[in-house]
């Protein structure tokens, strides 16, 4: 009864292998991971790139962000309060009243190359992140 | 005696009177002399040592340092207890080298800038709309159990230096916890070390999983499909 060891023993090559087989394939393998290690570098700068564009469509912007939040200051949420003490029921219709404004405001204050910047660097930060937490890097210093 | 107790006992008096001096001289509960309006009662300084003292502000400095520091260090005693494992293996994974603990730094960056933008982008939608609630208190956990842990981990390493690791946890977390407050309460520049501690810890909590040790990576995913 043959198993799979026989079957990969078939397939063998009954020629001798080459004596330069070990350097062949020592030199593929360097080629293989410096093509990877230049893609990689290649990525990282692409990202880079692409999140310089997106801070660039965002900043300009944040202006717009800022002054349509609702005013947060230390006096307001004091007013805020004194007014849940007086009245919660009212205060808190209120409160989700105000936000509901503020994020209909925002919504309505947004444009196209706003959102595409956010876009942007959400995808830059996520492959940062998942770059970093992988463990790529570290089974590369291995295998090297 | 050994240099590393020297180093320990002067760190401790240091960080005590660095507390000492930023709430005698800088006004660090100023919430919550708005909030009480306490601003304007100030004493006037003519024998200065005894107003400070009597000065409602520095009083309230006083009370909110002190009740940070309690704050802090019971709540780091409460992650001891819940998650012991979980501490230990974000401790060990912190102490294998300051380029760990940079990596975790970026990680905390990357985390906030990605939970930032996936914030204001969830406010378009309705189904999203909690997200930045949840996000943000996912956020804050993660970082101020990284940040128990790094608190723990110095005080851990300082003592084992020290030769006095056969001491209790809580010693370990109590020194960490009270050399980090103090770096956090040094006026003007004590936000920035707060910020780089809670995006540091943040990066520790996300990057072991928060503290499980199993790697990110869809492996388990994969071994489904090949099934």
């Amino acid at each position: 009864m043959s198993d799979w060891l026989d079957d990969l023993l078939e397939m063998m090559p009954v020629d001798p292998y080459p004596e330069d087989l070990a350097e062949r394939v020592q030199a593929r393998l360097a080629l293989v991971r410096r093509r990877s290690r230049r893609t990689r570098h290649v990525l990282h700068l692409v990202l880079v790139l692409v999140s310089i564009v997106g801070l660039w469509l965002i900043l300009p912007r944040a202006e717009m962000f800022l002054t349509s939040a609702p005013n947060l200051s230390l006096g307001a949420f004091e007013e805020w309060l004194s007014a849940l003490a007086r009245s919660p029921g009212e205060s808190l219709l209120n409160f989700i009243g105000t936000i509901a404004t503020w994020i209909s405001g925002l919504a309505s204050a947004l444009d196209i190359e706003f959102v595409l910047g956010l876009g942007i660097l959400t995808a830059s930060a996520l492959y940062g992140v998942i770059n970093l937490l992988s463990n790529g890097a570290a089974q590369e210093e291995v295998m090297a | 005696m050994n240099r590393w107790r020297i180093l320990i006992v002067a760190l401790v008096i240091l960080a005590l009177l660095s507390m000492v001096l930023s709430a005698l001289f800088f006004d660090i509960a100023w919430w919550r002399q708005s909030l009480a309006s306490i601003g304007a009662e100030r004493a006037p300084h003519k024998a200065w040592r005894l107003a400070l003292l009597q000065d409602v502000g520095v009083r309230a400095n006083f009370a909110s340092l002190f009740a940070n520091l309690v704050t802090m260090y019971l709540f780091g005693v409460l992650i001891l207890y819940l998650a012991p494992d979980r501490v230990r293996h974000m401790s060990q994974e912190s102490s294998t080298g300051w380029q760990r603990v940079f990596k975790f730094f970026a990680v905390g960056v990357l985390v906030i800038v990605l939970m930032g933008a996936v914030s204001i982008l969830s406010l378009l939608t309705v189904q999203t709309m909690p997200l930045p609630i949840i996000l943000g208190v996912v956020f804050l956990l993660s970082a101020l159990g990284g940040m128990v842990t790094l608190a723990y981990q110095l005080g851990k390493t300082m003592l084992a230096r020290a030769e006095w690791s056969g001491r209790s946890p809580l010693l370990s977390l109590a020194l960490g916890t009270l050399i980090l407050f103090a770096l956090t309460n040094v006026p003007y520049l004590g936000g920035f070390f707060l910020i780089i501690v809670l995006l540091t810890g943040a990066g520790m909590s996300i990057a072991t999983r928060f503290g499980s040790g199993k790697p990110w990576n869809l492996l388990p995913l994969m071994e489904d499909v090949q099934v």
